[in-house]
């Protein structure tokens, strides 16, 4: 996993992202989230397929970030991983972009 | 369309498993082109959340820690069907805080498991040995969760039927089979639309 400059990003490890990966990515959201002010960026382009387990990080994380100003955005997703947050219907709750540049504009200056 | 071979394999119940048991569903996938993309998603996810709840589960007292996955290949009558069994040591489903065998008073009673935003996981009772589980939506009219906040954390709340609810809306009905033998069977099935029967 990376991270660049603020708002953070965040590419994340692919294919599959499920629970053996959990705690690790828990560890480096929570970072990166501390480092770009609550303000991060998620980079999928390299995940095909999520479960339920990552699924709990991010929506957690996202609760994190909102209530403290900032926001969690989702950029790059494969359409499995697209078709998944529809399935759950969290596309209500995240803000999800076709790129990394587009989520990063997203952000209020 | 009959299934050639078996797909089936049985795996020390580890994470390390994980990416053998994710290997044959793929073969399964790769040599089984029809299904749509909707259903072999449908089938790579409950291959993920399956096995990991299989993995999870500890070895009853007299069984080794072994984890069974199968996809079968049926044609019923029309639609033809898929189905995939998970098998895991554990001891069970628990309901109402009883695992089976459960006793004769609770078959054909529900429970709600959880609930995430409108909707609500139920666990029906159908045998001593067999629960259904299925969503629907909540009885009563939720506050309305107009702030993006308010719906976050609702949801934050509400992880854990996140798994669960993903095989519902997957498959309309997962089932969990004990046998005092072999231990939980997780099971699922999905219909291959558009596929004709045999002799069709």
């Amino acid at each position: 996993m990376t991270m660049t400059t603020t708002p953070a990003v965040l590419a994340l490890p692919g294919p599959n992202l499920a629970l053996a990966q959990a705690d690790e990515l828990r560890d480096t959201i929570n970072s990166a989230l501390a480092s770009g002010g609550h303000r991060l960026v998620l980079d999928f382009g390299q995940v095909r397929m999520v479960d339920s387990a990552i699924l709990g990080i991010l929506i957690s994380s996202l609760r994190m970030s909102v209530s403290r100003g900032g926001d969690l955005k989702l950029a790059g997703l494969h359409p499995s991983v697209s078709k998944i947050l529809e399935l759950m219907r969290l596309n209500r709750v995240f803000d999800v972009h076709t790129t990394v540049e587009s989520a990063l504009s997203a952000f209020e200056p | 369309m009959i299934l050639s071979r078996p797909y089936a394999i049985t795996v020390p119940s580890a994470a390390e498993s994980l990416t053998v048991l994710e290997g044959l569903c793929e073969e399964f996938l790769s040599e089984n082109a029809d299904l749509t993309e909707d259903q072999a998603l449908a089938l790579r996810l409950a291959v993920l959340e399956g096995c990991k709840n299989a993995i999870a589960q500890r070895a009853a007292a007299g069984r080794l820690n072994m984890v069974t996955v199968v996809f079968n290949q049926m044609h019923t009558l029309d639609p033809g069907e898929i189905s995939l069994e998970i098998c895991d040591p554990g001891a069970g489903f628990e309901v109402d805080g009883l695992r089976p065998s459960y006793p004769e008073s609770l078959i054909g009673t529900r429970f709600r498991l959880a609930s995430v935003l409108e909707h609500e996981l139920i666990a029906e009772v159908l045998d001593r040995n067999e629960v259904a589980i299925h969503e629907q939506p909540l009885s009563r009219a939720t506050s309305a969760l107009g702030d993006r906040l308010a719906l976050i954390e609702a949801l934050d709340a509400s992880r854990r039927g996140l798994g669960l609810l993903s095989l519902c809306r997957c498959f309309g009905e997962v089932r969990f089979s004990y046998d005092a033998q072999e231990g939980n069977w997780l099971r699922l099935s999905v219909p291959i639309l558009g596929v004709a029967a045999p002799g069709a």
